[in-house]
């Protein structure tokens, strides 16, 4: 903020020199002008000029007259460059401008700053009225200006002689600069260093550059599109984990239902193999379960011979009941008619085999 | 504009959104807290699962007992509006009698149980009837698919879901399942639900696998079934056991009892008598007693005895069966012949104390250690309480207490060339199989032979066992014949016997051991042989049969 106020021409301070009756302030770099072309100076001068008037006349129009204060009068169109105008006859302080300090044009020994790169924060303004300015930079106590020996400027006298303060005065600025506009030479302007700002991730980036860009539609929408997405995807997030939960719920159900067919099931099939179960149907079915005593095993030998012999005893069972009888077999199990178990036997030897 | 006013006004705008965000925050726990949590609490709902309780198979994997779930069906009589016209919905699902219901509803009370354990089919009807104060709570309900098969030995369980005897309540730490807690939120309507929450585990219960075979229980049910009724036995009991292994093939009982109406049956019926049926054995007793005299090296197979009719013992004559006059026999004609006097002049050489160490080394007079609560011990006298009498009559078997569990276990040490195994009726538990022991010996495997040997003539002729004998098989059996004493006297009550056998097959490598005990036979005999010997012959040859166990 303090450094677009400093580089903005005609807002409190024109060209870096203090408005009297306003504390001086340290100056800050200002940011470069270049100075190459006469017309170029002219118009911004011009518009120093009129801002100035205007906040003059809101100035007097306020309180200034009616206070019965006198302003001073404006600096001249200052170079806030190396060069300090000089002093100027003022209306209410005859005194001179306090003197110029310059900074070391040594080469070997440039300071901070480097002679012709940036001579704002060495030039000192001029010295506002005492009467305006108590609580200028040099203190209460701090010796007296007047005392001190007047600079001499060094590569050209005022331009412009120090108009009475007054209504006529922008009429005299505008004729002053109606006059061939002469530019005391200059150091060539460098270009400020912009001010650098590391950023997260080791960029270097631009503080104003940033305000750029955060001032570009492009990347205001962007913002706002990534910001809706993100919103969205929470939401659509909240959404499916709800979507997930009553599919869990539901699963849960499904799984509960089929726990409960797959006991129904193991019951089912426990209840299908149950000896008594399975002997009553055979018993309805009217097979006949042979006696232990007319179970025989074969031994080992001639499996043809065995073979003609197992043939020659299922000829003599008894034949497999027709569906009739089994239905007649079947209802007298039901009448819980006790089963015959003195069958003749399904397969026997004539005891050769043990 | 500039940056600092830039910043500024995100600034505001930052206070302000956060400003909105918790000014709307304290509206919603301060001045609509209450509502929200009512609406809140509409869509909460708890459920408890219930915990299945594990099932139980046969070795097979034969489902013997399974848990399904249910409901009970409670009510707030003080919450109902209209109590007719919901008794009248209720019976329709529950099929109970609407003045029943009607009756509930009424009482006045602040809860009822309307209907328990009910299927979970009925318990979804009458939550969709959706009737304000009447209540459906989870269950899990026993079904025993087998019905009478085991019924006893696999046991009961109560409305609560614990074991109340048998194998469901000796593991019940196993077969009892955690409940879990399951927190359901509902969004508007109460259908759908939007937020599971498992507050808490359910672990159901473990599975037991029994070493039970179902088929062959089964048959020796139907065999019981048959000598019961066929001898008007007050009850019957039989064993099958693996010796060489310990683990029980079948314990069954009769009279029948169906596991899914087990309040019909009387109690009496519901007892495991394997382990629960304490009686005097009788002859089944006398292998103990000559297989320590033959460990002691004080009787072979082939000594000789001088036997009289009757021997005098104290006060007490001991006398035979069958009255006949003095003979000469061998120590295998004793047992075979089942000759009271020659097991008393055995027992007499072995003194009593010697006597006690060894029945006591067979296992007797103490609990088995099967997986079944509440074992009985049996009992059996300390020496120092013997009577000049006891030598008498404790080594034909009268006098001393024992279970048929106790009994199958010491023939089957005879089985397993004299080495003991305790009886197990648990295989595995959730699929991992029961640790083993190596048995124990007891007698050496050179007396085991000869006790097989001995109890082999049992069915030859001459012997008492003759009608067990199974063609194609060697049978090693000896028959039982003990008076009882009715409760109330004190002496041996005239006609109340038990008869018993007990016998392994094939004799000289021996895959089962089969025990009938037939308690107080009331028509046609009374004699072990008589009324077991059949169930004992019927159910060890269709035993080896289903075992695949060839002739010899």
């Amino acid at each position: 903020m303090s450094a677009l106020r400093e580089t903005t021409p005609g807002v409190g301070s024109g060209n870096g020199v203090p408005v009297s009756g306003r504390s001086p302030q340290p100056r800050r770099p200002t940011a470069a002008r270049p100075v190459g072309a006469a017309g170029v100076q002219r118009r911004s001068l011009q518009r120093d000029l009129a801002r100035r008037e205007a906040n003059l006349r809101i100035n007097r129009r306020v309180s200034g007259a009616a206070a019965g204060i006198v302003r001073p009068p404006l600096a001249g169109p200052a170079s806030t460059a190396v060069e300090a105008p000089a002093p100027q006859q003022r209306m209410t302080s005859p005194r001179p401008a306090a003197p110029q300090q310059h900074p070391p044009a040594s080469p070997a020994s440039p300071g901070p700053y480097a002679p012709g790169q940036r001579t704002a924060p060495s030039a000192r303004p001029a010295a506002p009225a005492r009467g305006m300015a108590p609580q200028s930079r040099a203190g209460i106590g701090a010796p007296s200006r007047q005392s001190q020996p007047q600079p001499q400027a060094r590569v050209a006298p005022a331009t412009r002689p120090a108009a009475p303060y007054g209504v006529g005065q922008a009429a005299a600025l505008a004729a002053a600069l109606s006059e061939p506009a002469f530019v005391a030479p200059r150091p060539a302007p460098t270009p400020q260093r912009p001010i650098l700002t590391t950023l997260p991730g080791g960029a270097i980036g631009e503080p104003a550059r940033k305000d750029r860009r955060l001032s570009n539609p492009a990347i205001l929408v962007a913002a706002f599109v990534l910001l809706v997405v993100t919103v969205g995807a929470v939401v659509a997030l909240q959404i499916g984990m709800t979507q997930i939960s009553e599919q869990r719920g539901a699963d849960l159900g499904k799984i509960t239902t089929l726990q409960q067919k797959n006991i129904a099931l193991k019951e089912g099939i426990g209840r299908l193999v149950s000896a008594s179960r399975v002997d009553d149907a055979a018993t309805a079915s009217g097979l006949v379960e042979p006696s232990v005593e007319d179970v025989r095993y074969l031994s080992r030998g001639d499996r043809t011979a065995l073979a003609a012999k197992a043939a020659r005893v299922l000829k003599t069972a008894p034949v497999a009941p027709t569906a009739a009888q089994a239905a007649a077999a079947a209802t007298a199990a039901a009448a819980q008619t006790p089963p015959s178990t003195s069958a003749p036997a399904t397969i026997a030897d004539s005891g050769t085999a043990q | 504009m500039t940056q600092e006013r830039r910043l500024r006004i995100l600034g505001l705008v930052v206070l302000l959104v956060f400003g909105v965000a918790w000014l709307r925050a304290a509206q919603l726990t301060t001045v609509e807290a209450q509502p929200l949590k009512a609406k809140l609490d509409e869509g909460r709902q708890p459920v408890t699962i219930a915990a299945p309780r594990g099932q139980i198979t046969d070795r097979n994997g034969i489902v013997l007992a399974i848990s399904e779930s249910a409901a009970d069906v409670t009510a707030n009589p003080r919450l109902i509006k209209d109590a007719a016209g919901t008794a009248a919905k209720l019976a329709a699902i529950l099929e109970l009698p609407e003045a029943d219901l009607y009756k509930k509803l009424t009482d006045g009370s602040g809860y009822v149980i309307l209907d328990r354990l009910v299927s979970e089919a009925q318990g979804r009807q009458v939550r969709a009837l959706a009737i304000e104060g009447v209540d459906t709570w989870p269950r899990t309900r026993r079904q025993y698919p087998q019905a009478t098969v085991g019924s006893q030995l696999i046991g009961f369980s109560g409305v609560d879901g614990q074991g109340l005897s048998g194998i469901e309540q000796s593991l019940e730490t196993a077969l009892r399942g955690k409940d879990g807690k399951r927190l359901l939120v509902r969004g508007r309507g109460g259908e759908k639900v939007v937020y599971i929450k498992d507050e808490k585990q359910t672990v159901p219960g473990k599975s037991v696998k029994l070493t039970i075979d179902a088929r062959i229980q089964a048959r020796a049910e139907e065999e019981l079934a048959t000598a019961g009724q066929r001898f008007g036995a007050k009850s019957a009991t039989a064993i099958v056991m693996q010796p060489s292994t310990g683990k029980v093939l079948a314990m069954a009982n009769w009279p029948k009892v169906d596991a899914n109406d087990v309040e019909s049956a009387p109690g009496s019926a519901r007892i495991v008598q394997g382990t629960n049926f304490t009686y005097e054995p009788g002859s089944t007793f006398k292998p103990f007693t000559v297989a320590g005299a033959l460990e002691e090296n004080e009787v072979t197979p082939v000594t000789s005895f001088t036997l009289p009719p009757q021997i005098q013992v104290a006060d007490r004559v001991i006398k035979e069966s069958h009255a006949r006059g003095t003979i000469t026999a061998t120590t295998g004609d004793i047992l075979s012949q089942s000759s009271n006097v020659g097991t008393v002049m055995i027992a007499q050489r072995l003194g009593k104390t010697r006597f006690d160490q060894w029945i006591r080394k067979f296992g007797f007079g103490r609990p088995t250690g099967v997986e079944l609560e509440r074992e009985e011990r049996g009992k059996l006298l300390d020496v120092s309480d013997y009577s000049g009498a006891s030598i008498g009559n404790l080594p034909i078997g009268q006098g001393e207490l024992v279970t048929p569990l106790q009994l199958v276990a010491g023939y089957s040490t005879f089985a397993n060339d004299g080495i003991y195994h305790e009886p197990t009726l648990v295989d595995g538990v959730n699929g991992q199989t029961q640790p083993r022991s190596k048995g124990q010996r007891v007698v050496s495997s050179r007396t085991a032979s000869e006790m097989r040997a001995m109890l082999q003539k049992t069915t030859e002729v001459g012997g008492t066992a003759t009608g067990a004998a199974i063609k194609g098989y060697e049978i090693a059996s000896k028959t039982g014949t003990a008076q009882k004493v009715a409760p109330g006297d004190n002496e041996y009550t005239q006609g109340l016997y038990t008869g018993s056998i007990v016998g392994m097959a094939p004799a000289d490598r021996p895959k089962i051991v089969v025990a009938i005990i037939v308690d107080e036979p009331s028509k046609e005999a009374y004699y072990g042989a008589e009324v077991a010997g059949p169930a004992f012959k019927n159910l060890t040859r269709w035993t080896l049969n289903y075992l695949g166990v060839a002739p010899n």
